[in-house]
């Protein structure tokens, strides 16, 4: 794996998903938008942080010193000079998931900590930290406190469409991070059900990953031509119910950015110098 | 010397146990399931669904567990089912008869640990058992799971509800005493409450219960966090039974001192 580089004046411009800054304005900026978030206030965001302490554990250097040495080496990369806490608890999700109280937090599960290689947490950490970046935080907060309310599906579904643009940014962060479309893949993957172990077998260079990608998106997009009612009606429910775009579209929104925008950015820093 | 409930069951946990098998709804449901024979069917789904551990495929912890009767009493040693599940760690089911269900992967990792720590592992539900903590347990599933069979209004049943939320938040205060009690080693009974919860490299560098110990900085922080204290716990009340960590913590070392003091003959 070559040397990182570190993008030292990294702008949220330069890799904010197209589609989130045209929503930016009709929904981030809507006065229910903006209400809702002044709703959930910072009383429960404190709330929030006060049950984490609770149940979760803190970790510090000195006690998960590789997950912090990745943890720095990501917010250097991604020029965010303020390292979050972090609190690891049990379970078998596989998001690092930042949250925000008096100061931003990191949470995740200790299966992330077990499973993960180093690339992969890369890419987690700078999913999470292009999130802080981006300024998801608070919004992801607030749509936690939306739940289901018939009287605000419409609004609600704009919202979480704003929301999957978001989660394209944050993927875009966590390639930067890691800078590896292998390790990217890998967390993509599992989030598709392949578990880590058997990823790593199936590819092991950006290259070999980029063709898999590439053949399991054709694939897909097969079976996606052969049912297209399914398809389109399965699509449809997705963006209506869930605060996540569907894992496939995910991984193929990522790989197209990786084929066209990614490599010249990085080379602009490249050329400004500074590797980790 | 035989380990009495006495000794560590927390008097809150003492008063709502007594509260709760005596309340009149919770009689009914006991008459109601032994008129409808749910007890046998409840242990035959378990037996023929679960994997029944025993000295061949569990040595460990089945002699642990004997240990673990013997220091309070126990006289029949209850069975041990394992669990395939990746959240969860141990606990205790059964009506009449309690037995144990424990995670493949948290029986996993205890094997990995030092034998005394699966010891008092195994003493907190053991000691749960001898305080009556199982029938609180069913009553607590059957609330959540079978609601709508049973013969009593739903008002009814939500007061009871409350009741059996506030005792399982305080519960495992008396299972970390009498895990103490049985290891008599606060490090390791600290590391009993925690195990599970992060990876085992990372709970060595914590090193629990010494000077050092990583986990003291946030049990500080959250019990000095008096601002929003009643709002917090009163949003806990309503959305959790489980009691928060720090707290367990910081009473299980106050329950070690006062052990200690004890010892010492002060």
């Amino acid at each position: 794996m070559e040397k990182r580089i570190i993008l030292k004046g990294l702008r949220v411009e330069e890799f904010i998903h197209p589609r989130e800054v045209q929503l930016q304005d009709s929904v981030i900026n809507s006065p229910t938008v903006r209400k809702l978030i002044e709703s959930v206030g910072d009383v429960n965001l404190r709330i929030n942080k006060t049950r984490i302490q609770g149940t979760y554990i803190q970790l510090y250097p000195h006690t998960a010193p590789r997950v912090f040495a990745i943890l720095k080496d990501v917010c250097r990369i991604l020029d965010h000079s303020d390292i979050p806490e972090l609190y690891v608890w049990k379970s078998m999700n596989n998001s690092i998931m930042p949250c925000t109280a008096e100061k931003d937090y990191l949470i995740l599960s200790d299966y992330v900590l077990e499973q993960y290689d180093d690339g992969m947490l890369y890419y987690g950490f700078g999913n999470a930290i292009a999130m802080i970046r981006a300024g998801h935080v608070k919004l992801t907060t607030a749509a936690a406190y939306m739940g289901c309310n018939i009287w605000t599906v419409l609004p609600q579904m704009k919202f979480k469409e704003y929301l999957h643009a978001a989660d394209a940014t944050s993927d875009r962060g966590g390639l930067l991070a890691c800078q590896s479309l292998a390790a990217a893949a890998r967390c993509h993957f599992l989030e598709l059900g392949m578990p880590p172990a058997v990823s790593r077998t199936m590819f092991a260079t950006d290259e070999e990953a980029a063709d898999y990608i590439e053949r399991y998106l054709f694939s897909v997009a097969e079976e996606n031509d052969r049912q297209r009612l399914t398809t389109r009606l399965g699509e449809m429910w997705q963006s209506a119910v869930y605060f996540e775009a569907a894992a496939n579209l995910m991984l193929a929104d990522m790989y197209v950015w990786y084929r066209k925008e990614y490599k010249p950015l990085l080379e602009k820093y490249r050329r400004e110098g500074g590797y980790l | 010397m035989i380990i009495m409930p006495e000794q560590y069951q927390l008097e809150e946990d003492s008063r709502l146990i007594e509260k709760i098998v005596n309340h009149e709804v919770a009689v009914k449901i006991f008459d109601w399931i032994k008129s409808e024979h749910l007890d046998e069917i409840y242990n035959t789904v378990y037996d023929s669904s679960f994997l029944r551990l025993n000295d061949t495929v569990a040595p460990a912890l089945m002699q642990q567990l004997r240990r673990a009767c013997e220091l309070f009493g126990l006289e029949e040693v209850p069975p041990v089912y394992v669990l395939r599940d990746f959240d969860d760690t141990i606990s205790i089911g059964g009506i009449s008869t309690p037995f144990l269900i424990i995670a493949d992967r948290y029986l996993e990792m205890l094997e990995r640990e030092r034998p005394e720590l699966l010891l008092g592992v195994l003493a907190a539900q053991v000691g749960a058992i001898q305080a009556g903590h199982h029938r609180g347990l069913i009553l607590s599933w059957l609330l959540s799971s079978v609601a709508s069979q049973l013969p009593i209004p739903g008002f009814i049943l939500g007061a009871l509800d409350g009741l059996i939320n506030d005792w399982k938040r305080c519960r495992l205060f008396t299972c970390d005493r009498a895990m103490y009690l049985a290891v008599r080693d606060y490090p390791l009974a600290l590391r009993g409450i925690l195990a599970g919860t992060v990876p085992t490299d990372i709970l060595d560098n914590m090193a629990l219960g010494t000077k050092k110990d990583a986990y003291q900085a946030q049990v500080r922080t959250f019990m000095e966090n008096g601002a929003l204290d009643g709002l917090i716990n009163m949003a806990n009340s309503f959305l959790s039974d489980t009691s928060w960590l720090p707290p367990r913590c910081h009473a299980l070392e106050e329950f070690a001192n006062s052990q200690r003091r004890v010892s010492n003959g002060c």
